[in-house]
C-alpha cells in the first residue's frame, strides 16, 4: 500500500469488481432506484475500502459492507421521505395479529414497514429481516448485545403489528 | 455451520460469500441445494446475479474513474495526521509502522469512522488496538469482532487527570483490570505525561466468547479497583465513580 493509505489503482479495481455487485444490489435492494444505486455504491465502496484491507476475510469485508451500505441508504431514505408522500397504507398486506414474518419474507413489504419505523431500530430490522441474518449476527455487525437485538425487534414488530391492525387489508 | 439461518432461508451474507465462492465446500453445497428447494432464496439468488451482471456490464467500467478518483483524494486529514504525529516517538518502529497504517486508511475528516470515545481536543478519550497474531494492529470499534489470543493495547488521553485504570467485564461477567494489569488501584500518571499516551499494558484475551466491556477510569485521586467493579456492575450501561472520568468501549469476542 502507498504512503497515503489508498490501495493501488489495480487494487481497488480488483476490490471493486469483487464486491461492487454485493454493494450495488444491496442498494438496488434498499433504495429500488439504479441510478441512485449507482451513486450509492460508489459512495459506499470508497467508505468500505479505508476499512476493508484490514479484513482478515470476505466474511468480515461483508460485515462492513452491510453496516455502510445501510446507514448511507437509510440516510437516503430518510432524505427522501422528507419529501416524497408517504406510501398507502392500504398497499400493505394485512398482519395475522401474532408474527410478522410471513410479510417480512416480502422485502418489498418488509421496507415499507422499516420506512415507517423509529430510525432507532431500522439499521437492526433491515439486518434482520430483510438480509436474514441470525440475531448473533446482527449484534456482531453492529456491535451490540444480542439482548438489544432482541428488544428492537419486539418493539418493531409491536408498532407494525399495530399499524398493520388499524389500517388494515388491501381492498 | 448450517447454510440456511433459524428461519430456514439463506441470509444475505450466505448469498453473497456463496456468490463470491468464499463458502467452504460442504456449506457451499448445501446452500446450492437449499436453492433448489426454495423458491425465495432461489429468487434472491437470481436476483442478486442479475444485479452482479448489470454492475459488471455496465456500472463498474463508468464508475470506476470516479471511485479511484475519490480515493486518491482520500489523504490522512488533521486528526489522522494529528494521532500519528503525537504517537510515533512514544511506540516502537513496529507497533508505530503498524498503526500508521490504521491511521492512514482512515478518513479525512471526523466520520463514522472515528475512533474516539466522548469529545475531542483536550477533552479525554479512550482508544483500543488490537493485533491478531502477527498482523498489522487495528482499531477496536463497537462493530469490531475479536477472538481469543487477539493482543489489545490502549491510548488514552487523560487531560488533566493524574491517574488512569482500565479495566473489564468479561461474556460471563468477570471483571478484570487490564491496567495497571491485576492490580488494586489506578495508576498514578508520572513526569511529562504526553497528551495521548498509550499504556504499558498488552493483554491477550482469553477464551471467554461475548460482548466485553472495557472501561478507562481517568482521576485526580487513586480509585480503588473494588469501587470500578461496583460501579461497573450495578450500572453497567453507563457506569459512574465520583471524581472520576468513565469511558466505556464495547466489542464482541467470538470464535474463530
Amino acid at each position: 500500500m502507498p504512503p497515503s493509505g489508498v490501495p493501488s489503482t489495480g487494487r481497488v479495481s480488483d476490490l471493486y469488481r469483487k464486491f461492487g455487485p454485493a454493494i450495488y444490489s444491496r442498494c438496488r435492494r434498499l433504495l429500488k432506484d439504479d441510478a441512485l444505486a449507482e451513486d450509492a455504491t460508489q459512495e459506499v465502496f470508497v467508505r468500505v475500502m479505508r476499512h476493508i484491507e484490514a479484513a482478515p476475510d470476505d466474511s468480515a469485508a461483508l460485515a462492513w459492507i452491510y453496516r455502510i451500505s445501510t446507514n448511507y441508504c437509510l440516510n437516503q431514505i430518510r432524505d427522501r421521505s422528507r419529501q416524497a408522500e408517504p406510501t398507502a397504507p392500504d398497499e400493505l398486506p394485512e398482519g395475522d395479529g401474532e408474527t410478522l414474518e410471513p410479510q417480512m419474507l416480502d422485502r418489498d413489504v418488509a421496507m415499507r414497514l422499516v420506512e415507517r419505523t423509529p430510525e432507532k431500530l431500522r439499521e437492526t430490522v433491515i439486518l434482520y429481516y430483510v438480509d436474514g441474518l441470525e440475531q448473533e449476527q446482527v449484534a456482531r455487525t453492529l456491535g451490540i448485545s444480542r439482548r438489544t437485538v432482541i428488544n428492537r425487534l419486539q418493539e418493531f414488530q409491536e408498532r407494525s403489528r399495530k399499524f398493520l391492525a388499524r389500517e388494515g387489508s388491501p381492498s | 455451520m448450517t447454510a440456511t439461518n433459524a428461519r430456514g432461508h439463506l441470509s444475505s451474507e450466505t448469498i453473497d460469500l456463496l456468490l463470491l465462492s468464499a463458502l467452504a465446500s460442504s456449506e457451499a453445497n448445501e446452500a446450492k441445494a437449499h436453492l433448489d428447494d426454495c423458491s425465495l432464496c432461489k429468487q434472491r439468488w437470481l436476483e442478486l446475479n442479475e444485479d452482479s451482471q448489470k454492475f459488471k456490464q455496465y456500472v463498474f467500467a463508468r464508475t470506476l474513474p470516479q471511485v479511484e478518483a475519490r480515493l486518491s483524494e482520500s489523504r490522512p486529514g488533521f486528526f489522522e495526521r494529528f494521532k500519528l504525529q503525537l504517537l510515533l516517538p512514544a511506540l516502537g518502529v513496529a507497533t508505530a509502522a503498524a498503526l500508521a497504517l490504521t491511521f492512514a486508511a482512515g478518513p479525512g475528516t471526523q466520520t463514522e469512522d472515528d475512533i474516539y470515545i466522548g469529545v475531542k481536543g483536550l477533552e479525554p478519550t479512550f482508544e483500543v488496538f488490537a493485533q491478531r497474531e502477527a498482523g498489522a494492529s487495528f482499531a477496536v470499534k463497537a462493530n469490531t469482532a475479536l477472538r481469543p489470543k487477539d493482543k489489545l493495547r490502549f491510548v488514552v488521553t487523560p487531560g488533566q487527570a493524574k491517574y488512569v485504570l482500565v479495566a473489564s467485564v468479561d461474556g460471563k461477567g468477570t471483571f478484570s483490570v487490564y491496567h495497571p494489569f491485576g492490580a488494586a488501584e489506578s495508576e498514578k500518571l508520572t513526569g511529562q505525561v504526553p497528551r495521548r499516551l498509550e499504556l504499558g499494558s498488552t493483554v491477550e484475551l482469553d477464551d471467554t466468547m461475548g460482548t466485553e466491556k472495557l472501561v478507562v477510569v481517568l482521576s485526580d485521586a487513586p480509585v480503588k479497583a473494588e469501587a470500578v467493579k461496583a460501579a461497573l456492575l450495578t450500572s453497567p450501561a453507563a457506569p459512574k465513580l465520583e471524581g472520576a472520568r468513565v469511558l466505556t468501549r464495547e466489542f464482541v469476542k467470538v470464535a474463530p
